[in-house]
Protein backbone atom coordinates (compact mmCIF):
# COMPACT_ATOMS: atom_id res chain seq x y z
CA UNK A 1 0.00 0.00 0.00
CA UNK A 2 1.23 3.55 -1.11
CA UNK A 3 0.72 6.56 1.29
CA UNK A 4 -0.82 9.78 0.60
CA UNK A 5 0.34 12.95 2.61
CA UNK A 6 -2.49 15.61 2.72
CA UNK A 7 -1.51 18.99 3.26
CA UNK A 8 -3.48 20.51 6.55
CA UNK A 9 -5.55 22.86 4.29
CA UNK A 10 -6.90 19.66 3.03
CA UNK A 11 -7.56 17.74 5.97
CA UNK A 12 -11.33 18.97 6.58
CA UNK A 13 -12.25 16.90 3.73
CA UNK A 14 -10.68 14.06 5.04
CA UNK A 15 -12.17 13.73 8.40
CA UNK A 16 -8.51 15.79 9.63
CA UNK A 17 -6.32 12.30 8.29
CA UNK A 18 -2.74 13.41 7.70
CA UNK A 19 -2.21 10.39 5.20
CA UNK A 20 -4.61 8.12 3.39
CA UNK A 21 -3.03 4.40 2.14
CA UNK A 22 -3.92 3.22 -1.39
CA UNK A 23 -3.59 0.55 -3.28
CA UNK A 24 -3.65 2.32 -6.60
CA UNK A 25 -0.32 2.06 -9.11
CA UNK A 26 -0.15 4.97 -9.80
CA UNK A 27 -0.68 8.81 -9.03
CA UNK A 28 -3.12 9.48 -11.53
CA UNK A 29 -5.53 6.69 -9.95
CA UNK A 30 -4.26 7.26 -6.59
CA UNK A 31 -6.25 11.19 -7.15
CA UNK A 32 -8.71 10.01 -8.69
CA UNK A 33 -9.90 7.57 -5.79
CA UNK A 34 -8.69 10.55 -3.39
CA UNK A 35 -11.19 12.97 -4.87
CA UNK A 36 -13.85 10.46 -5.19
CA UNK A 37 -13.85 9.06 -1.77
CA UNK A 38 -13.35 12.58 -0.66
CA UNK A 39 -15.30 14.31 -3.39
CA UNK A 40 -14.60 18.39 -1.37
CA UNK A 41 -10.83 17.96 -1.98
CA UNK A 42 -11.58 18.29 -5.92
CA UNK A 43 -11.95 21.19 -6.78
CA UNK A 44 -8.33 22.24 -5.39
CA UNK A 45 -6.15 19.72 -6.90
CA UNK A 46 -8.01 18.78 -9.94
CA UNK A 47 -8.81 20.78 -13.01
CA UNK A 48 -12.71 19.83 -14.38
CA UNK A 49 -10.97 17.26 -16.80
CA UNK A 50 -9.02 15.89 -14.02
CA UNK A 51 -5.41 17.34 -15.19
CA UNK A 52 -3.75 18.80 -11.83
CA UNK A 53 -4.17 22.39 -11.01
CA UNK A 54 -1.12 24.01 -11.95
CA UNK A 55 -0.46 25.61 -7.79
CA UNK A 56 -0.68 21.69 -6.99
CA UNK A 57 2.92 19.92 -7.24
CA UNK A 58 3.32 16.14 -6.44
CA UNK A 59 6.40 14.37 -4.37
CA UNK A 60 6.47 10.64 -4.55
CA UNK A 61 9.28 9.50 -2.39
CA UNK A 62 10.54 12.81 -1.94
CA UNK A 63 11.50 13.14 -5.85
CA UNK A 64 10.24 16.07 -7.56
CA UNK A 65 9.25 15.31 -10.97
CA UNK A 66 8.90 17.28 -14.46
CA UNK A 67 5.13 18.87 -14.57
CA UNK A 68 4.70 16.99 -17.89
CA UNK A 69 5.75 13.61 -16.18
CA UNK A 70 3.30 14.39 -12.83
CA UNK A 71 -0.11 12.93 -14.64
CA UNK A 72 0.78 9.37 -14.06
CA UNK A 73 3.91 8.97 -11.76
CA UNK A 74 4.71 5.32 -11.07
CA UNK A 75 3.74 4.06 -7.32
CA UNK A 76 5.32 1.49 -5.50
CA UNK A 77 4.94 -0.94 -2.97
CA UNK A 78 5.52 1.58 -0.01
CA UNK A 79 5.52 4.72 -2.09
CA UNK A 80 5.11 8.46 -0.44
CA UNK A 81 3.07 10.34 -2.39
CA UNK A 82 2.87 14.25 -1.22
CA UNK A 83 0.53 16.54 -2.39
CA UNK A 84 1.95 19.97 -2.19
CA UNK A 85 0.42 23.09 -2.68
CA UNK A 86 2.94 25.73 -4.67
CA UNK A 87 2.52 28.98 -2.45
CA UNK A 88 3.79 32.77 -3.58
CA UNK A 89 2.43 35.38 -4.06
CA UNK A 90 2.92 39.31 -3.51
CA UNK B 1 -12.35 33.38 13.06
CA UNK B 2 -9.27 34.80 14.51
CA UNK B 3 -5.46 34.30 14.96
CA UNK B 4 -3.29 35.27 17.77
CA UNK B 5 0.31 36.03 17.55
CA UNK B 6 2.77 35.57 20.19
CA UNK B 7 5.50 38.57 21.19
CA UNK B 8 8.06 36.48 20.23
CA UNK B 9 5.99 35.43 16.92
CA UNK B 10 5.62 38.99 16.52
CA UNK B 11 8.61 40.59 17.19
CA UNK B 12 10.50 37.82 14.74
CA UNK B 13 8.29 38.29 11.50
CA UNK B 14 8.86 42.38 12.27
CA UNK B 15 12.49 42.47 12.96
CA UNK B 16 12.95 39.71 9.37
CA UNK B 17 10.98 41.55 7.46
CA UNK B 18 12.09 44.77 8.09
CA UNK B 19 16.31 43.12 7.67
CA UNK B 20 15.42 42.15 4.37
CA UNK B 21 13.79 45.14 2.91
CA UNK B 22 12.79 45.60 0.04
CA UNK B 23 12.71 42.18 -0.79
CA UNK B 24 9.50 40.53 0.59
CA UNK B 25 10.40 37.48 3.02
CA UNK B 26 7.94 34.53 3.74
CA UNK B 27 7.59 31.62 6.12
CA UNK B 28 4.98 29.25 8.32
CA UNK B 29 3.18 29.68 11.43
CA UNK B 30 2.68 26.65 14.21
CA UNK B 31 0.67 26.32 16.66
CA UNK B 32 -2.46 25.84 18.18
CA UNK B 33 -5.88 25.50 15.57
CA UNK B 34 -9.37 26.23 16.22
CA UNK B 35 -11.65 29.33 16.45
CA UNK B 36 -8.52 30.99 18.02
CA UNK B 37 -5.32 30.16 16.43
CA UNK B 38 -2.49 30.71 18.55
CA UNK B 39 0.80 31.21 16.68
CA UNK B 40 3.55 30.64 18.79
CA UNK B 41 6.36 29.36 16.43
CA UNK B 42 7.26 30.98 12.84
CA UNK B 43 9.83 29.40 10.84
CA UNK B 44 11.25 31.46 8.07
CA UNK B 45 12.00 29.85 4.27
CA UNK B 46 13.27 31.16 0.87
CA UNK B 47 11.66 33.31 -1.19
CA UNK B 48 12.45 31.55 -4.37
CA UNK B 49 10.59 34.20 -6.23
CA UNK B 50 12.80 35.28 -9.48
CA UNK B 51 11.51 38.92 -8.10
CA UNK B 52 11.91 38.82 -4.83
CA UNK B 53 11.12 42.34 -4.41
CA UNK B 54 7.69 41.87 -6.28
CA UNK B 55 6.44 38.49 -4.73
CA UNK B 56 7.55 35.29 -2.77
CA UNK B 57 7.29 31.88 -3.94
CA UNK B 58 7.42 28.59 -1.25
CA UNK B 59 9.58 25.95 -2.67
CA UNK B 60 7.75 22.45 -2.64
CA UNK B 61 10.29 20.93 -0.39
CA UNK B 62 10.46 23.09 2.00
CA UNK B 63 6.27 23.25 2.29
CA UNK B 64 6.55 19.53 3.17
CA UNK B 65 9.39 19.83 5.75
CA UNK B 66 6.38 22.23 7.14
CA UNK B 67 4.19 20.08 7.12
CA UNK B 68 6.18 16.95 8.33
CA UNK B 69 7.24 19.25 11.22
CA UNK B 70 4.14 19.87 12.24
CA UNK B 71 3.43 16.00 12.38
CA UNK B 72 6.28 14.96 14.71
CA UNK B 73 6.31 17.78 16.91
CA UNK B 74 2.22 17.61 17.52
CA UNK B 75 1.58 21.43 16.35
CA UNK B 76 -0.89 22.44 13.89
CA UNK B 77 0.42 24.05 10.40
CA UNK B 78 -1.66 27.34 10.62
CA UNK B 79 -0.84 29.32 7.75
CA UNK B 80 1.92 31.65 6.01
CA UNK B 81 2.69 34.92 6.29
CA UNK B 82 4.57 37.27 3.23
CA UNK B 83 5.84 40.92 3.77
CA UNK B 84 5.31 43.20 1.13
CA UNK B 85 7.21 46.87 0.32
CA UNK B 86 4.36 47.28 -2.67
CA UNK B 87 1.17 46.90 -1.58
CA UNK B 88 -1.01 47.68 1.72
CA UNK B 89 -1.69 44.65 3.97
CA UNK B 90 -4.52 43.23 1.64
CA UNK B 91 -4.39 40.34 -0.79
CA UNK B 92 -3.26 40.58 -4.76
CA UNK B 93 -4.43 38.88 -7.32
CA UNK B 94 -1.33 36.74 -7.28
CA UNK B 95 -2.00 36.48 -3.33
CA UNK B 96 -5.68 34.79 -3.93
CA UNK B 97 -4.63 32.61 -7.63
CA UNK B 98 -2.63 30.38 -4.73
CA UNK B 99 -4.63 30.66 -1.74
CA UNK B 100 -5.47 27.20 0.10
CA UNK B 101 -8.94 26.83 2.27
CA UNK B 102 -8.63 26.48 6.19
CA UNK B 103 -5.55 28.27 6.03
CA UNK B 104 -4.19 31.53 7.32
CA UNK B 105 -2.39 34.41 5.23
CA UNK B 106 -0.77 37.05 7.19
CA UNK B 107 0.35 40.06 5.06
CA UNK B 108 3.02 42.58 6.62
CA UNK B 109 2.89 45.97 4.90
CA UNK B 110 6.05 47.81 4.71
CA UNK B 111 6.95 51.57 3.88
CA UNK B 112 10.23 53.18 4.26
CA UNK B 113 11.52 49.61 5.67
CA UNK B 114 9.28 50.24 8.69
CA UNK B 115 6.07 48.10 9.29
CA UNK B 116 3.43 50.14 8.98
CA UNK B 117 0.49 47.47 8.80
CA UNK B 118 -0.51 43.96 9.87
CA UNK B 119 -3.12 41.98 8.78
CA UNK B 120 -4.58 38.69 8.12
CA UNK B 121 -7.21 37.02 5.71
CA UNK B 122 -8.32 33.43 5.13
CA UNK B 123 -10.65 32.14 1.82
CA UNK B 124 -14.16 31.75 3.02
CA UNK B 125 -17.12 29.11 1.21
CA UNK B 126 -16.78 30.98 -1.82
CA UNK B 127 -12.94 31.10 -2.46
CA UNK B 128 -13.24 34.64 -1.52
CA UNK B 129 -10.37 36.53 1.00
CA UNK B 130 -12.05 37.37 3.93
CA UNK B 131 -10.05 39.29 6.93
CA UNK B 132 -9.29 37.49 9.91
CA UNK B 133 -9.07 39.30 13.14
CA UNK B 134 -5.83 39.35 14.14
CA UNK B 135 -4.61 39.47 18.40
CA UNK B 136 -1.46 41.31 18.38
CA UNK B 137 0.89 42.40 21.15
CA UNK B 138 1.08 45.86 21.53
CA UNK B 139 3.12 47.60 18.46
CA UNK B 140 2.33 50.95 17.18
CA UNK B 141 1.75 51.14 14.00
CA UNK B 142 1.14 55.07 14.28
CA UNK B 143 4.13 56.44 13.13
CA UNK B 144 3.14 55.99 9.30
CA UNK B 145 0.88 57.51 7.98
CA UNK B 146 0.22 55.36 5.10
CA UNK B 147 -1.22 52.68 7.35
CA UNK B 148 -4.52 51.27 6.36
CA UNK B 149 -7.85 51.18 8.11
Amino acid sequence: MSTIIIPTPFRKFTSNKTTITTDKKDTHEALTELTLTHPGIKQYILNPNGTLKSNINLLVDDTDFQSSEKESLPLNENSLLAIVPIIYGG
Amino acid sequence: MAIKLSEEVQDEIIDFSQEQYPNQTTGFLFGIGGKLKIANEVKFVNNTASDQIDGYQINEKDYLNAELYAVKNQVELLGVYHSSQKHFAVPTEKDLSSALPNFSYIKVSLFNRRVSDLKSWTLNDFNIFQKEQVKLPEFDFSENELQTA
